[in-house]
């Protein structure tokens, strides 16, 4: 339902002007540029759409975050097309059972690929790490326990959380249709 | 959402990595204000910036709730480094399992030999 509010259709129009070069841009490097120009449409659609539920100083953010899950979504898409093209609704709800039935195990696989991540990280910073993401140490107590400074310990959960998302790239980026293998197909 | 849609696939490798320092900053403790605007300023800079900081979270807070399956985790999953007492702990627990087990098996030797003996 599209808002009543005048005020508000303004605000989003004057934020679609002065800020559609940059979200193009952005997104140039996930899509080509006829897909970057519909998912930037749709996703404004969207957003006109539901100006009534979302906070002015939102706009933006939620804008954004819209157009990026278009874009994941259209290159997972693309995928499917790819493979299914004959069928493809059967190949649509294939994928969908096949989804729900995944789900369970990927959520346990996924806890399971985090705890790796975590436990292949160098043993101070995993301790750091530890202290803080799992037991729930604050900073100021990690320092002291540990005899290092504030800014150390932001420096080792800073290393740590690098290394993490290293290995879940990693071992994510192997599997067929992750993101990764899709963006580089593209 | 999958797990590699909160590992900012796709965006710049520097943003990501920016956005990595912002996380671990503002997580919890409090930040001072000067640094809060910093983060603003780069937050609006870019759409870019503004995901990767989004995925970046997701993916933070996903491992802060490991905290569930904590005990599983530090006696089964992780290598529990915490102090010195605590490897010391283990190892005279492990040191005198190994020695009540040796002293099991001389003796079952023992038992083992006389019996051949005696048969």
């Amino acid at each position: 339902m599209i808002t009543s509010d005048p005020l508000k259709k303004l605000h989003f129009e004057t934020l679609i002007e002065r800020y559609r070069g940059q979200l193009i841009a952005a997104l140039g490097s996930m899509l080509d540029s006829s897909d970057v120009e519909e998912v930037v449409q749709e996703a404004s659609l969207k957003v006109y759409l539901n100006l009534d539920s979302i906070d002015v100083d939102g706009f933006k953010a939620y804008w954004y975050r819209t157009a990026r899950n278009l874009a994941i979504s259209r290159l997972r898409h693309k995928k499917v097309m790819r493979h299914f093209a004959p069928d493809i609704t059967e190949a649509l709800l294939e994928q969908q059972s096949q989804a729900d039935a995944d789900r369970v195990y990927h959520d346990a696989w996924s806890k399971h690929v985090l705890v790796d991540a975590i436990n292949c990280l160098p043993p101070v910073c995993r301790n750091v790490f530890i202290f803080r993401q799992i037991e729930g140490y604050s900073k100021k107590e990690i320092a002291e326990k540990m005899g290092i400074s504030i800014n150390t310990v932001d420096n080792h959960l800073t290393h740590g959380m690098k290394l993490c998302r290293r290995y879940l790239k990693e071992t994510v980026g192997f599997s067929e249709g992750s993101l990764e293998a899709l963006l580089k197909q593209a | 959402m999958s797990l590699d849609e909160w590992l900012g696939i796709g965006l710049p490798e520097e943003i990501v990595e920016e956005a990595i320092v912002w996380v671990a900053k503002l997580d919890g403790d409090t930040v001072a204000n000067k640094e809060k605007q910093a983060f603003l300023l780069w937050l609006d800079a870019a759409p870019e910036h503004q995901w990767a900081y989004e995925e970046i979270s997701e993916a933070w807070s996903k491992l802060k709730a490991l905290q569930a399956v904590k005990d599983a985790l530090i006696r089964s999953e992780v290598v529990y480094i915490n102090a010195s007492v605590e490897i010391d702990d283990q190892s005279s627990t492990a040191a005198s399992t190994h020695s009540v087990l040796s002293w099991l098996s001389i003796v079952l030797m023992l038992v083992g030999v006389s019996v051949g003996i005696i048969v």
